[in-house]
């Protein structure tokens, strides 16, 4: 089977491995840093669950190969937090209940970020249009476009 | 590992692409953004001996206007094109149209040439390269070739790409000054696959009719369609809301919608004809008549 060295940047740190051609990222993730917080929910682009920044734009780690993430910076659910703390979004998400099983949680959070960059105050056609890739299988909606409301009166709080 | 064994080929060039997809285009496929082909492979509908990856071939994703022509390269991302001035300038359709076409992970990944490459019954790019007779440019080891969408697409995810050619460039003709577009969808959620979709891009005349008119369709066949007949009853006469709800139900009398799990035929249609009315009506700056 035909490999390939790379390094990608997760969280911050600089991670090098020789990885299978065929090796999906959100797998990368998973079984090679045993980053085991980006789930797998659909595995073909469909369910949103496995979603993250790559180099600051969310993508679904399912539909990219790792060997496509040589040199990228990549951000997991395990990299938002800061030490002790949590993300303004992941305190909010907490604060308002915005997840049952939490299986979707990391998808969220992540399509979150990306909204909250571009749109500081997003009114809630704009959440849920920003989040419609985003299956919440819990179906708790409405506490999550309240949780995203929360997060960005918290991030522009500073 | 999900997807099944290929190899992984990373060109840094048009040229070192083709000489790849002329080596091995006995089983090879072309991969982009990945957002439908990733997809097949992980389900195994797609068993390519090779994937010659254009993430990192350089030249491929630029966007401008030149000589009348808005220029996509193929590796424009959907979010790129959605967001570029040349394309509010030159085709606003393809814009409007592409904030349907998948949520924001997709669109941050997915590429133009891609879609049109992929030819989903469903794409709304698809759909307004008919509408805007768009030109698909198409390279192999040697040489490159261009030919018109309409042309382009034969059938659900075929088209006329040879197994060692490339989509490299969308060509769109910048549209006339003064020309209205609107794209109107429904799917089962939005941003979801499109069940019925119109694209419609009017040039109104100095006095208030039609100079020209072009209408494409999803849903109204197995793949996007122009709905010709649309725009030959159409030219010419003024945008009443009676005249184009007859048109519009003339055309897609003769179309044949698919039926499937999401839709009948029947009600595809019933859609379709609200939903070309209504872009007729509002490219046309008209209201849409109270049904």
């Amino acid at each position: 089977m035909s490999t390939v060295e790379i390094t990608v940047t997760v969280n911050g740190s600089s991670r090098t491995r020789r990885v299978p051609d065929r090796l999906l990222l959100a797998d990368f993730l998973r079984h090679e840093l045993r980053l085991t917080g980006t789930h797998v929910g659909c595995g073909h682009g469909v369910c949103g669950a496995c979603t993250v920044l790559v180099d600051g734009a969310t993508m679904r780690s399912c539909l990219m190969l790792a060997v496509q993430a040589d040199g990228a910076s990549i951000t997991t659910v395990e990299g938002l937090a800061p030490p002790g703390g949590l993300h303004p979004v992941q305190q909010a998400f907490h604060e308002l209940h915005a997840l049952q099983c939490g299986f979707c949680t990391p998808g969220f959070l992540a399509s979150t970020i990306e909204l909250l960059r571009e749109n500081p105050d997003p009114s809630e056609t704009e959440i849920r249009e920003a989040l419609h890739g985003n299956i919440c299988r819990c179906t708790g909606y409405v506490n999550i476009v309240k949780a995203v409301r929360r997060a960005a009166e918290l991030m522009r709080a500073g | 590992m999900k997807p099944p064994p290929f190899r992984h080929l990373a060109p840094r060039s048009i040229e070192e692409a083709c000489d790849m997809l002329a080596e091995h285009a006995d089983s090879v496929r072309v991969l982009a953004g990945g957002q439908s082909l990733m997809a097949l492979l992980v389900m195994r509908m797609a068993r390519p001996a090779v994937l010659v990856d254009l993430n990192r071939c350089a030249g491929l994703d630029d966007i401008a206007v030149e000589g009348g022509v808005l220029r996509l390269g193929a590796m424009a991302r959907q979010i790129a094109v959605q967001r570029a001035p040349a394309v509010a300038q030159a085709a606003p359709l393809l814009a409007e149209a592409l904030h349907w076409a998948g949520p924001r992970a997709v669109r941050n990944r997915g590429t133009i040439g891609g879609s049109i490459a992929h030819a989903d019954p469903s794409s709304e790019a698809c759909c307004v390269a008919l509408c805007l007779d768009a030109r698909v440019v198409l390279a192999r080891r040697g040489g490159s070739r261009e030919m018109a969408a309409r042309d382009f697409f034969r059938d659900a995810l075929v088209t006329a790409a040879e197994p060692e050619e490339m989509v490299t460039e969308i060509r769109i003709p910048v549209l006339p000054p003064g020309t209205r577009c609107a794209f109107e969808e429904v799917g089962v959620r939005q941003a979801d696959l499109a069940m019925a979709g119109i694209a419609v891009a009017l040039t109104p005349a100095p006095d208030g009719g039609i100079a020209a008119l072009r209408v494409a369709a999803i849903g109204a066949g197995g793949l996007p369609l122009r709905l010709d007949a649309v725009e030959g009853a159409l030219r010419g006469r003024r945008a009443e809301p009676g005249l184009v709800r007859d048109a519009v139900r003339a055309a897609l009398a003769e179309c044949e919608p698919p039926s499937d799990l999401v839709a009948s035929a029947a009600h595809r249609r019933a859609v379709l004809e609200g939903l070309a009315e209504r872009a007729i009506l509002r490219a046309a700056g008209a209201e849409r008549a109270a049904a």
